[in-house]
């Protein structure tokens, strides 16, 4: 759907993006991460045509942007939320972007209505706050009703109503079917939704993984707690699995599997009041692979 | 046709802007036909004759309309670096990737829009001068001829405006490297003979034919469609080249 191969941009002596290469799946919602500097947003103008590659290349449904028919009508996108004439309404923003691309402009009142702006449509978008423009961003995005989504921070600037709702509408888009590529700085609202993340450091690939097995490959560790602690942390050491800390009745293993530990305890009559597989945040596993960066 | 429909939607929509440029317009010309008219009317001249500022009053008061030319370049800029300004140049490269294609109707549009800034201008000259001197105003073919060749002058105008802030992406920048041109660097070239018939204000000013030292219409709109020629080359290789970031 999206791909992305052995990609490399330079901005006269700065490297953004280096030798970088990923697909997006059809359908998937994937989460594009990487702390400030990690050639997001780049990456994100090479797919969308607005920056030229210094080598490899980016296409979209198997051919770069600026070849494809209609590119309104197939890729949505959000890059900035100051992108406007500040003296042109909401409205006529998005009458002008219909009637350079050729889309209807009866879509204009549907998007409007779709990102809650109908009341505001008229007003001019100098006086829009930060969300607000957001949202008419996100409504330029779908005029087309295009079946993928380029995603750049788009929560910025919502308030916290604002991402609910945005994570609803995003998730009722998946729903439909569309591919969505989404770079965002908070990361449990990504971890919500996305099926899949792409984690970029320093212009290049760390990992590609969905979100499930990133989690499940970085654990926080296993929680066993057993009134006989002392005993059950006897036979784990003794078996070589690493017991990390033992506090109470609460061991913490750092490295094995809760079958394991299950079964060691169940062939020595121990009793196990929890035994549970401390899953890793997206945050976490983010911070991990990244050197604990901060993120855009 | 589609695009046509958007360069226009897009000046329209942006109404303050317009109505800023239309309104130092009027006043301009307002001020500069006034200013003809009285010292027409105040030239002298021996008994019986009648001065040479009256003589041409219709040629001059053509000549005050040409100030729309002004307008029209800043206009022409303004279709282009207002995009890059404000970050719209983005969706409209997003909607038309194929940039060669917005460059393409963003002359055509420029070219209509500053011809029809001549309008007012010409309209308010002839309401001014009606009420003054309209005794003495004495519109034939001549006068109709240096008319359409100010529309036209204009339009030419409001392209190499437009091709400026196309090739430098910057509303201030492209203004600013106009008006050093037309006021700096052409005077300055002109001082070799040879080279003024092919620098552009001078092919400019034949093709409005309103002053004594122009060249033959021909010539004038000659060199100024090969300068159309070479700044929209110029502006379509920096634009296909420049990253939107």
């Amino acid at each position: 759907m999206i791909e992305v191969e052995h990609l490399t941009k330079r901005f006269r002596k700065t490297t953004a993006v280096e030798d970088l290469s990923f697909k997006i799946r059809e359908g998937a919602i994937t989460g594009f991460l990487g702390p400030n500097g990690a050639g997001k947003t780049t990456t994100l103008r090479i797919i969308l045509g607005l920056v030229r590659p210094t080598s490899g290349r980016a296409t979209v449904k198997g051919s770069a942007y600026r070849r494809l028919k209609d590119p309104l009508r197939q890729v949505g996108s959000v890059l900035e939320a100051s992108s406007f004439h500040p003296g042109r309404s909401g409205r006529d923003h998005l009458r002008v972007v219909a009637s350079s691309a050729g889309l209807e402009t009866s879509r204009v009142d549907d998007v409007l209505a779709l990102v809650q702006l109908t009341a505001d449509g008229g007003r001019r978008v100098g006086g829009y706050s930060l969300g607000m423009q957001q949202r008419l961003s996100l409504a330029a995005a779908l005029l087309g009703d295009p079946g993928v989504l380029v995603l750049d921070e788009p929560a910025n600037g919502l308030d916290p109503q604002g991402i609910h709702w945005l994570r609803d509408l995003l998730r009722s888009l998946a729903a439909e079917g569309r591919t969505i590529l989404i770079s965002s700085h908070v990361l449990p609202e990504i971890e919500q939704i996305a099926d899949e993340v792409v984690i970029v450091h320093r212009g290049k690939l760390i990992e590609q993984a969905s979100t499930a097995e990133l989690a499940a490959r970085i654990t926080g560790g296993i929680r066993v707690r057993s009134p006989q602690a002392d005993r059950l942390r006897s036979l784990l050491e003794e078996a070589d699995v690493e017991v990390t800390s033992t506090e109470g009745d609460l061991i913490m293993v750092g490295d094995g599997s809760a079958e394991r530990i299950g079964e060691i305890a169940a062939a020595n009559g121990i009793v196990l009041h929890e035994l549970a597989v401390e899953k890793a945040t997206l945050e976490e596993a983010f911070l991990e692979l990244t050197g604990h960066e901060t993120t855009r | 046709m589609r695009l046509l429909a958007a360069e226009v939607l897009k000046i329209r929509t942006a109404p303050r802007t317009l109505l800023g440029l239309l309104l130092a317009e009027l006043a301009i010309v307002a001020i500069g036909t006034a200013s003809t008219i009285d010292s027409a009317l105040n030239s002298t001249a021996p008994p019986g004759f009648e001065s040479t500022a009256l003589r041409n009053l219709d040629r001059d008061l053509i000549g005050v309309v040409g100030s729309s030319l002004l307008f029209a370049l800043i206009l022409g800029v303004l279709v282009i670096t207002w995009e890059y300004r404000h970050g719209t140049i983005t969706q409209t490269f997003l909607g038309t990737p194929v940039r060669d294609r917005v460059i393409g109707a963003k002359v055509l549009v420029s070219a209509l829009a500053g011809a029809a800034l001549v309008v007012p201008a010409l309209i308010l000259m002839l309401v001014i001068a009606e009420i003054w001197v309209g005794d003495r105003l004495h519109f034939g073919g001549h006068e109709l001829e240096l008319i359409g060749r100010t529309f036209l002058a204009a339009a030419i105008v409001a392209v190499l405006g437009l091709e400026i802030g196309a090739s430098t992406a910057r509303q201030l920048g492209a203004i600013l490297v106009a008006f050093a041109w037309a006021a700096f660097a052409e005077p300055a070239l002109s001082i070799w003979h040879v080279l003024r018939p092919y620098l552009p204000v001078h092919a400019i000013d034949s093709v409005l034919g309103s002053s004594d030292s122009a060249d033959s219409f021909g010539r004038g709109l000659g060199t100024a469609v090969v300068y159309m020629a070479a700044l929209g080359l110029l502006a379509v290789f920096l634009t296909r080249r420049r990253d939107i970031t």
